[in-house]
């Protein structure tokens, strides 16, 4: 029989991407972001669907279907309820709007078959069981609780759903507008940070702040019944009926009106980033519990963009509420164009599951993107002239590269098939040495291009991560936060500014905290990547590298990308990255450069305007 | 026709069409969600009724909504006039991709 081959694609919201399963089988997804170079690039993704086509080998022509995995009637529903529910306010919003939703995101089925010049059969599916779907199914569990979690799709905002064998069945589900992922984002909006992208910074801000509106959030803004089913109240909120998600209730409830983007961050604003994240934990495990208590499952998939809140994930991990968890790591809407060739695959072509492996999960490490061969590389290279050294074995290789790290150097590391998701895991990423107190100060300032509050997140061989961390499980994805532990922690020096006064965030942040201060947070928390031999085992042979020049099992990862820029996808864009900042050595699969034999770009001094600031 | 006059044409739509609608229902009392906590001791609620998959093609649509808005007759009178406004509007290009910063996007 010939196999199912299904196309999932999610777009026209945010972070559009497309995926491809071949009978049931993860064989490739991507996000359009990576290969438009648009941050967060909601448009049709033509060339993720390209890619997804070629790494599977098939014309769109042998496509079983191709799902869009949102319900454009459910989701117009609440358009034009949400518009006669606030009329004659919104009027705006519609006339703003409501072309781009009329003419494109009513149409999908036409879209996509002009698109591919064929006459495809078009699914759609429902947006939280794709959610859904992109978690269960790649799990390593036969049976669990589902618990999705975003800003909005269709009519949802939660769902709790069970899966079971190749079966999702969704038991409930919280609808628009009461939205934790809104509330968040309107603390985000409020603090300044963009919405869909500041949500990381919030969570960083946190930990420097006390939760003191934390009763208050909970008292006016969101009421939560004992089953975790919550509410908000919208005289709050503005997202039904004007282009901003506060109003001046809002304002007032919270002292004042919103920060400005990029002025001083203030005690306020620490303040409530630690108080909303302290909301968010409380109603996460209310919803948790009761997802427990009606599924009577003892493990938990989790997806929806506050799923990749990964300090409410540790927490959740450490109330030990579910003896498992596994969270997906393309959580927000990219995830969905996977979750809905999954889904299709199982429930509507009656595809089997596969067994499940209690080692692992389906997802490869999550690295399911384009990779370029050692012979392409080369030839890139040879092509432009630039200057190299192959070395082809592997612990050669990581030895270099980890004396490079441990002379303080800064390495963009490119290898292997690209991640799927927001995290860079050792595909395309920038590496450090954490030991190094300057570390922080450097990858951001002359690296990264900004100054931030937050520590940079560590990966650690996963054989040794308890020496470091206290986390008993794995966290492949950089999706759980845990503590640095206690005897590497080290207390503020005397004479340094306080973590709770009104002062200079980059000076706290630069106090070393631990032994690996770069990844330190101030609370002695770390968003925590653990690497296995078995998932990439040339990454792990540079952490191994590095454990045997120093002792230290841990390097520093942060995304192979300037602030604003989608994180690389092709040794082209890396080269240019390494070339527009202060890297010293780039690894491009076996071949390694080195800055100083390199000559500069030319006609490049305006490439930071490319990027509009994240 | 430019994407000016569409969303003329869109904004006319609101005035001549939906705001009337929302009037309707608001003088029958009809109202499609809660703006805040109710009594209830749950606020779970069951999931949309339909197929989790189905195919929708174009001349589908306006059937489609009709049925959505089957208990809502204000909306169902809508359905024509919005499927023959959304197909007479120029195809939105694609080219800004651009997303406010300020707004979850969920139109």
């Amino acid at each position: 029989m010939a196999p199912v081959t299904v196309l999932g694609i999610s777009c026209f919201y945010h972070d559009s991407a497309a995926a491809i399963a071949r009978d049931g089988e993860i064989v490739a997804a991507a996000q359009e972001e990576r290969f438009s170079r648009k941050k967060h690039d909601p448009r049709f993704p033509r060339q993720a669907i390209n890619y997804c086509l070629e790494e599977a080998f098939v014309e769109p022509d042998e496509l079983d279907a191709v799902v869009f995995y949102d319900d454009p009637v459910l989701s117009f529903d609440r358009v034009v309820k949400s518009l006669v529910a606030v009329a004659p306010r919104g009027a705006d919003q519609w006339q703003k709007a409501g072309p781009s939703f009329l003419s494109i995101k009513l149409f999908v089925t036409d879209h996509v078959r002009r698109m591919l010049r064929v006459d495809v059969p078009v699914l759609h599916t429902r947006h939280h069981l794709s959610h859904a779907a992109s978690a269960f199914y790649p799990s390593p569990f036969e049976d669990a609780a589902i618990l999705t979690l975003d800003g909005v799709g269709e009519w949802a905002t939660t769902s709790l759903a069970v899966g079971e064998g190749a079966r999702i069945r969704t038991l409930k589900e919280i609808h628009y507008p009461h939205s934790l992922g809104l509330l968040y984002s309107a603390f985000t909006y409020f603090c300044g940070f963009k919405i869909n992208s500041g949500e990381y910074k919030l969570m960083g801000l946190a930990p420097y702040g006390e939760a003191r509106y934390v009763d208050r959030i909970l008292d006016k803004l969101i009421y939560v019944r004992p089953d975790g089913s919550f509410r908000l109240d919208m005289d709050y909120f503005g997202y039904l009926d004007s282009q901003v998600v506060t109003n001046e209730r809002f304002h007032a409830l919270f002292e004042g009106p919103p920060r400005a983007p990029e002025s001083r961050i203030g005690r306020r604003e620490m303040d409530l980033a630690a108080s909303i994240q302290r909301a968010t934990e409380q109603v996460v495990l209310g919803l948790a519990r009761h997802a427990r208590e009606v599924t009577g499952k003892r493990q938990l998939c989790l997806a929806g963009g506050v799923a990749l809140n990964c300090v409410a994930n540790g927490v959740l991990l450490r109330e030990r509420i579910f003896d498992e968890l596994f969270i997906q790591p393309a959580a927000g809407d990219a995830g969905g164009a996977l979750g809905a060739a999954l889904a299709a695959s199982h429930m509507h072509f009656g595809v089997p599951r596969a067994p499940r492996n209690p080692d692992g999960d389906d997802l490869r490490g999550s690295y399911l993107g384009p990779a370029f061969s050692s012979a392409e590389v080369q030839a890139f290279l040879d092509r432009h002239g630039y200057a190299y050294e192959r070395v082809a074995d592997r612990a050669e290789r990581a030895d270099r590269i980890a004396s490079a790290l441990q002379a303080g150097k800064v390495v963009g590391f490119f290898s292997g098939r690209m991640e799927f998701g927001p995290r860079a895991l050792g595909a395309r990423s920038i590496l450090g040495d954490p030991r190094n107190p300057e570390t922080q100060v450097l990858m951001n300032l002359k690296i990264k291009y900004r100054e931030s509050f937050r520590p940079f997140a560590p990966s650690v061989l996963a054989e040794r991560c308890a020496e470091y961390f206290d986390l008993d499980v794995e966290s492949p994805y950089m999706l759980l936060v845990a503590p640095v532990r206690s005897e590497r922690q080290k207390a503020a020096p005397p004479g340094a500014p306080p973590a709770d006064g009104d002062i200079d965030l980059l000076a706290i942040v630069r106090q070393a905290r631990s032994d690996v201060p770069a990844i330190t947070h101030v609370d002695y928390s770390a968003r925590v990547q653990t690497v296995r031999r078995d998932v990439q085992p040339d990454y792990h042979a540079v952490l191994d590298a590095f454990a045997r020049r120093t002792g230290c099992p841990v390097v520093v990862n942060t995304s192979f990308n300037v602030r604003g820029e989608p994180i690389v996808c092709t040794p082209q864009d890396a080269y240019r990255c390494f070339m527009r900042t202060e890297m010293d050595m780039l690894v491009l699969e076996d071949c390694l450069l080195l800055k100083e034999m390199q000559k500069p770009l030319e006609d490049d001094g305006s490439w930071r305007q490319e990027y509009e600031l994240d | 026709m430019s994407s000016t006059d569409d969303a003329a044409r869109v904004r006319r739509f609101y005035e001549e069409h939906i705001a009337p609608a929302a009037a309707r229902l608001a003088a029958r009392g009809g109202s499609f969600f809660p703006l805040g906590p109710t009594p209830e001791p749950s606020w779970w609620v069951l999931p949309h009724e339909g197929a989790e998959f189905y195919r929708l093609e174009n001349a589908q649509l306006e059937a489609a909504l009709r049925e959505r808005w089957r208990d809502v007759p204000e909306l169902a009178a809508l359905a024509p006039h919005l499927v023959e406004l959304a197909r007479s509007l120029e195809v939105q290009s694609e080219d800004d991709g651009e997303i406010s910063p300020f707004v979850y996007v969920m139109y």
